[in-house]
């Protein structure tokens, strides 16, 4: 347990203060927990692409394609199941190329997920002919709306992800080459690590995990629309490194990710509740990015030293 | 491929496309398309010379697009103030925002794709906040002469993209500062070394990159007559993908801004014939996105060896 978990504690006194009492209530709490699902399984992905020393910037418009494709074929009346499936399918097919593109063809992910920001986005414009998808199944809402006992089903299926992910980390051989190649990719390829393949799979989860994230978007607007998820993957990466996983690569943890998003997720809740002009809300975010990076970077230089 | 892909090869390219325009379309080669062809295309020649230089000193700037939203409501709400002040000031305010991105990138040494992207949230956002999220009317009339006037034969735009070309051709190619942008792309250590000053020279592309954006923005608003908060999303995108096609190295230290000219300009043409054929703009986004990793492709058998993270 790191220093995020030391602030998050902070945050929540501070809020309760400022906010008399009102941030702390139960309701509220599980209101952040249910807002902060879309964003915290996007950084489920992002944290395991910036863990090979990568990026992935094309997250927010695989969730806008996601959104588009899972809606259309829904309102089309195939069911809730297989549109669900056919959309998170597409973004790992999507996030495929991106890994098939930084892990064979070698270009830096920075822009071939800027290249595959565009194309999704364009993918999805397309698709939906450039206008939201209403008449959703009512059954669907269940995803986005519906709680099982106190917990937002959302908030399970992001455990659930994020169980997924640690198990894969911590229990599998694939944990170990995702944090030898983002900590030296040329040691990891002498050692025999097949490189390209661990970098396929990382892109590729995190197109499945923008997918999933598309899913419970749409369920909670109970609409798709091809202009959702702008400047999610800012948020998600300021997740990631709130959550003291490395720029660099090579170290990190899906936890911290977690404490991440939820100290993201209180802090726009305090700000809605503190009335801060919405559109100034994501100056505010940048910031803290920044100053998330700024810190993650000088604090790692004083440990070297 | 590589020579292919070759400065040379990239003017038969840029024709090879006029060409296609000219078969496909009998409205290509009219008057009025070609000078449409020559006023977008002088929004994205602006904005990938601003790109050129910072790609060239081994940097990104992902923050290109909010700027020109920012730049764009900044104008229309000084405007009242009379157009020269408001010029200045938006000017002065776009030459700060670059300034903030280089100040992060210098001495706060956060990555550079890292630190734009939050600029680019913070732009955006302010601009965003200083519109109420609305266009903001209050342009006069007369500044629409900016985006859509004629000088002789030349659409207005097209004239001050050129002088925003030669300068930034002028900078890189005749003076210091661009020898010590391709040094220092070419290999940090070394130009630290040898004496020059990194820092000074990365925030002086960043502030050039701020104001020459500021410029693009301003011929926006001349085009469209409102302050619009929403505008120039993707414009990084364009920018970057005409320096790519252009062969800048997207590494650094090498490349041309001669390439970066031809590439804004075969982009302009490929949205340009895809409109005239009817295609859906929005397929444009994923034509632009597919671009950007064709060029990078068949460039990148060099840029493969210097790739380091």
């Amino acid at each position: 347990m790191g220093m995020q978990w030391l602030i998050l504690c902070a945050v929540v006194i501070v809020g309760t203060v400022l906010s008399r009492g009102v941030f702390i209530a139960p309701t509220n709490l599980i209101n952040i927990l249910r807002q902060s699902a879309d964003v915290g399984v996007l950084a489920v992905g992002q944290t395991l692409a910036i863990m090979v020393a990568g990026i992935d910037l094309s997250v927010g418009s695989l969730l806008a394609l996601s959104s588009v494709v899972a809606a259309t074929l829904m309102r089309d009346g195939h069911g809730i199941v297989a549109p669900m499936l056919i959309a998170v399918t597409t973004c790992l097919l999507f996030g495929g190329i991106t890994g098939l593109s930084t892990g064979f063809a070698r270009i830096p992910p920075f822009i071939s997920t800027l290249a595959m920001m565009g194309i999704a986005r364009g993918a999805a414009y397309t698709y939906a002919r450039g206008q939201p998808v209403y008449n959703l199944p009512k059954e669907f809402l269940a995803v986005g709306r519906g709680s099982i006992g106190p917990i937002p089903v959302q908030v399970v299926v992001w455990l659930v992800i994020v169980l997924a992910v640690l198990i894969l980390l911590e229990r599998s051989r694939w944990g170990r080459y995702i944090l030898m190649v983002g900590g030296n990719e040329e040691a990891s390829r002498l050692a025999g690590v097949n490189v390209g393949r661990v970098k396929l799979l990382v892109f590729a989860v995190s197109g499945l995990t923008a997918g999933v994230a598309g899913i419970i978007v749409t369920s909670r607007l109970n609409m798709g629309a091809p202009f959702l998820g702008m400047f999610m993957e800012l948020d998600s990466i300021t997740a990631v490194v709130l959550g003291g996983t490395s720029l660099n690569g090579g170290e990190g943890s899906v936890l911290g990710t977690v404490a991440g998003v939820i100290l993201l997720g209180m802090m726009n809740n305090l700000m809605n509740i503190l009335n801060v002009n919405p559109f100034f809300q994501q100056a505010v975010k940048g910031a803290i990015m920044l100053a998330a990076v700024y810190l993650n970077i000088t604090r790692r230089r004083t440990v070297v030293q | 491929m590589q020579r292919i892909a070759s400065a040379w090869g990239m003017w038969i390219l840029l024709l090879g496309f006029m060409v296609l325009g000219t078969v496909l379309s009998p409205v290509f080669l009219t008057h009025i398309n070609i000078a449409n062809i020559l006023r977008q295309a002088s929004i994205f020649v602006i904005l990938a010379t601003a790109e050129t230089l910072v790609l060239i000193s081994g940097n990104i700037d992902l923050s290109l697009g909010s700027v020109v939203a920012f730049s764009s409501v900044t104008f229309a709400l000084t405007a009242t103030y009379g157009i020269p002040q408001a010029l200045l000031i938006t000017l002065a305010g776009t030459t700060l925002m670059g300034l903030t991105g280089g100040l992060l990138v210098t001495y706060g040494r956060i990555p550079p794709f890292i630190a734009t992207l939050g600029t680019m949230g913070i732009a955006r956002s302010l601009a965003m906040t200083l519109a109420n999220g609305q266009p903001v009317y209050g342009v006069p009339a007369s500044y629409a002469v900016v985006g859509e006037g004629f000088w002789g034969p030349i659409p207005i735009p097209a004239a001050i993209a050129a002088v925003i070309f030669l300068v930034g051709l002028f900078l890189l190619t005749q003076t210091a500062l661009g020898r010590h942008v391709y040094a220092i792309g070419g290999e940090e250590e070394v130009a630290r070394l040898s004496g020059i000053n990194v820092g000074l020279t990365k925030l002086l592309v960043y502030i050039l990159c701020g104001l020459f954006t500021g410029v693009a923005g301003l011929i926006y608003t001349g085009r469209i007559t409102v302050g619009m908060p929403e505008g120039g999303v993707g414009y990084e995108m364009d920018a970057i993908a005409s320096c790519v096609i252009g062969g800048i190295h997207i590494f650094g230290g090498r490349g041309s801004l001669w390439g970066t000219l031809v590439g804004a300009l075969i982009l302009t043409l490929i949205g340009n014939i895809m409109n005239l054929l009817d295609i859906s703009p929005y397929l444009q986004y994923a034509v632009k996105g597919a671009v950007i990793l064709l060029a990078v492709l068949l460039w990148s058998r060099g840029i493969q060896k210097g790739y380091r993270r």
